[in-house]
């Protein structure tokens, strides 16, 4: 029994301990790892050549750069900061900026479940593909879409439903299967035992584990890309994607759109993982360039992948004047697999694809649950259980949970959910943290510097600019929303000024010059520029 | 003794070159960061979340996206509850880090700064703006009530 547990030991570490005995990744590595296994996913394999090929063409990089640069980055470097920096999962990070935001702490842990809970049933299908894969022929060569919608989804059709010709309902969409799909049940069992096995002991395994989950799809990469690449006609595929260059498509708001979406999806900030993950860093981490490594390696290893895509793409002669769009599942379930079963050696190559796509979903996986456990075992009451209790009785739950994508109108019903946390939760709660962080922070001393009346003034036409901006823009056109919103900023902006009271506290530098310009920094920056000063401080300092 | 922020800051220099001193290897947070957050991703973020209405408007009449669509609204009542009723969340906080946002109280002092700033020499003015950051002290033992309690 005692071999039994010291061979536990050696294969399940206890984690090191900080200094306040929180739990404490091995070494900066596992960090940066878990963090990257988290943002590196089924999005950079799949979703971001599906994006790039709506919207083909070199000028893809300038909005996607873009976003990165002014969306992607800021953002992971918030959530990283404040969890390393207050030591705590999402509900303390948030409590810690105000007494009030808590519920926004709380509100990203329920993003990055409800997205695990649908995110390994995905994995599951993964599976059912991977099995296959084993076969000779490989069964879905020639009947690709049979295979996918018949064989592993097993879903019965809806019945549509429609509209009156005022705009009422006139019926609503039914969906006659209600029964389970086996093997989809079978594999979900599985994938979650993985998932818990890799993340049950707490970061001294998970901070193992991530060399292999992490490490191994790189490798894979390379081994992809150059299959892609070589493959006969692989080059009209990367002409698509490197070689073409439409300035025309900048003009559309689709392609930028479609590129905030990417970035923000890829790396995966709004689910709660880098705050949790980042809780158990050395307090004084590199936490800046931790998150720009985190952030480049993400988008490098999606834009080198997508290489392998394309060339597959050019290779089955798929061009977007005559397909249309790819979506997410289409080229992970459809466009890749057909390009694997023609292939010389097909079945070598399906194993190696899948497992990779199985590996990047399962490190991304267990981060995402990570937040909610971390939520449970940061709590008073949740640190009375050990661990890998707390994290038996989430998985065992999640797993009962996720049961329902495992119906015969599960692949919907997961359709819809990954449609609205992605296109409305995830934004909201993101948008709602950056607000937290740059305007409830410490309010109360911009208020005792400018007097309430300003303060409430300035932010009306923030917030205001906000929301009739947008009201205006859907309702009467983009061009007037943004002249409102801008209006309504500047107006609040000025009123606000003259109003305040003159700040008693210098501000810093040339601020302090004249009373205007004071009155101007204490509004406008006064919180957003504490906060680089306060926990950052503690990053900067070592 | 002239204007707060000319102790402040002067302890907070002092603290500062003890501590960043021992590794300049570390990157600081630039300037550009937090007004970037604020004015530009913030606007960005409520534009494509703006999306979502009209889009649900063509399949409102699916019910797994009514479902889907009503449930994501939870995390609005997630943080409007937390926002009214913030102790209905405290259950998630350990009891003894609940209300550390409380002690933020000071204008332009940094949290946790150690003030024995009142005795120190008045010194060069820089503020807690200047190109030094100061040193967090005694982070977790809750001393970031020193700040509130001593003025």
């Amino acid at each position: 029994m005692n071999q039994l547990k010291r061979i536990g030991n050696i294969l399940a570490p206890e984690a090191k301990k900080g200094d306040d005995g929180r739990d404490q990744w091995g070494s900066r590595a596992s960090f940066v790892l878990a963090a990257m296994g988290g943002a590196v996913g089924l999005g950079n394999l799949l979703r971001f050549p599906g994006q790039v090929f709506a919207n083909n063409g070199l000028q893809w990089f300038i909005p996607y750069l873009i976003a990165l640069i002014f969306l992607g980055i800021p953002v992971l470097l918030l959530e990283i900061a404040i969890g390393q920096a207050y030591r705590g999962g999402c509900a303390i990070a948030y409590d810690h900026i105000s007494k009030r935001t808590k519920g926004v702490g709380i509100s990203v842990v329920f993003n990055g479940y409800a997205v695990v809970v649908y995110y390994v049933p995905i994995l599951a299908w993964i599976m059912h593909y991977f099995r296959c894969s084993f076969s000779s022929p490989l069964p879905w060569d020639g009947r690709g879409e049979d295979f996918y919608y018949g064989d592993v989804i097993g879903n019965v059709d809806p019945i549509p439903g429609s509209f009156t010709g005022t705009g009422g309902v006139a019926s609503y969409a039914s969906y006659p299967g209600t029964g389970m799909v086996g093997e989809t049940v079978g594999w979900l069992a599985f994938v979650w035992f993985v998932v818990w096995l890799c993340m049950f002991k707490g970061m001294g395994l998970t901070g193992r584990v991530v060399y292999f989950t992490m490490g191994l799809p790189f490798v894979m990469a390379i081994i992809l890309i150059g299959r892609g690449t070589s493959l006969e006609n692989a080059g009209a595929g990367i002409k698509l994607y490197f070689g073409e260059w439409h300035s025309s498509k900048l003009g559309s708001g689709q392609i930028w759109q479609a590129a905030c979406g990417q970035i923000f999806f890829s790396i995966g900030v709004g689910f709660g993982y880098f705050t949790s993950y980042a809780s158990y860093n050395n307090k004084y981490a590199n936490a800046v360039q931790d998150a720009l490594i985190i952030a480049c390696s993400n988008c490098l290893y999606e834009v080198l992948v997508a290489f392998s895509v394309f060339g597959v793409i050019g290779h089955l002669r798929l061009f977007p004047d005559e397909v249309g769009s790819l979506g997410t599942f289409t080229i992970g379930f459809l466009t890749y697999p057909q390009a694997l079963a023609q292939m010389p050696g097909a079945q070598v190559w399906a194993v190696l694809f899948f497992f990779t796509v199985m590996l990047l979903g399962i490190s991304s996986s267990f981060a995402l649950l990570e937040a909610i456990t971390t939520l449970v075992t940061d709590s008073t009451w949740g640190r009375k259980l050990p661990r890998s209790i707390v994290a038996t009785i989430i998985v065992v739950i999640s797993f009962l949970l996720s049961l329902m994508y495992a119906t015969e109108f599960g692949f919907y019903l997961l359709d819809a959910v990954d449609t609205w946390v992605n296109g409305l939760a995830l934004f909201f709660v993101v948008w709602f943290e950056i607000v937290c962080c740059t305007t409830v922070y410490r309010y109360k001393d911009v208020i005792s510097e400018v007097g309430m009346p300003a303060f409430v003034i300035y932010h009306v036409g923030y917030f205001g600019g906000h929301v009739s901006g947008l009201a205006v823009a859907h309702t009467v056109s983009a061009g007037a929303g943004g002249g409102v919103g801008l209006g309504l900023f500047f107006v609040g902006l000025i009123i606000s000024l003259f109003i305040a009271k003159t700040p008693g506290t210098l501000a810093p530098r040339f601020w302090s010059k004249n009373t205007l310009v004071s009155r101007l920094w204490w509004l406008s920056f006064y919180s957003v520029s504490l906060i680089p000063s306060h926990p950052l401080s503690v990053l900067a300092c070592k | 003794m002239t204007n707060p922020v000319d102790q402040q800051g002067n302890q907070l220099r002092r603290d500062l070159n003890a501590t960043v001193a021992e590794n300049p290897k570390n990157w600081r947070i630039p300037v550009f960061w937090a007004p970037i957050l604020k004015y530009i991703s913030a606007p960005i973020l409520a534009i494509i979340f703006s999306f979502a209405y009209p889009s649900f408007h063509a399949l409102r009449n699916d019910p797994l996206h009514i479902f889907a669509f009503s449930t994501m609204h939870l995390v609005m009542l997630a943080i409007a509850v937390g926002f009214i009723f913030p102790r209905w969340f405290d259950v998630f906080i350990p009891v003894e880090r609940r209300g550390e946002a409380d002690g933020l109280t000071v204008p332009g002092v940094t949290v946790g700064e150690e003030l024995t700033a009142q005795s120190s020499a008045v010194d060069t003015g820089r503020g807690i703006f200047s190109k030094e950051m100061p040193h967090v002290t005694n982070y977790e033992n809750g001393d970031d009530y020193a700040v509130k309690t001593a003025y």
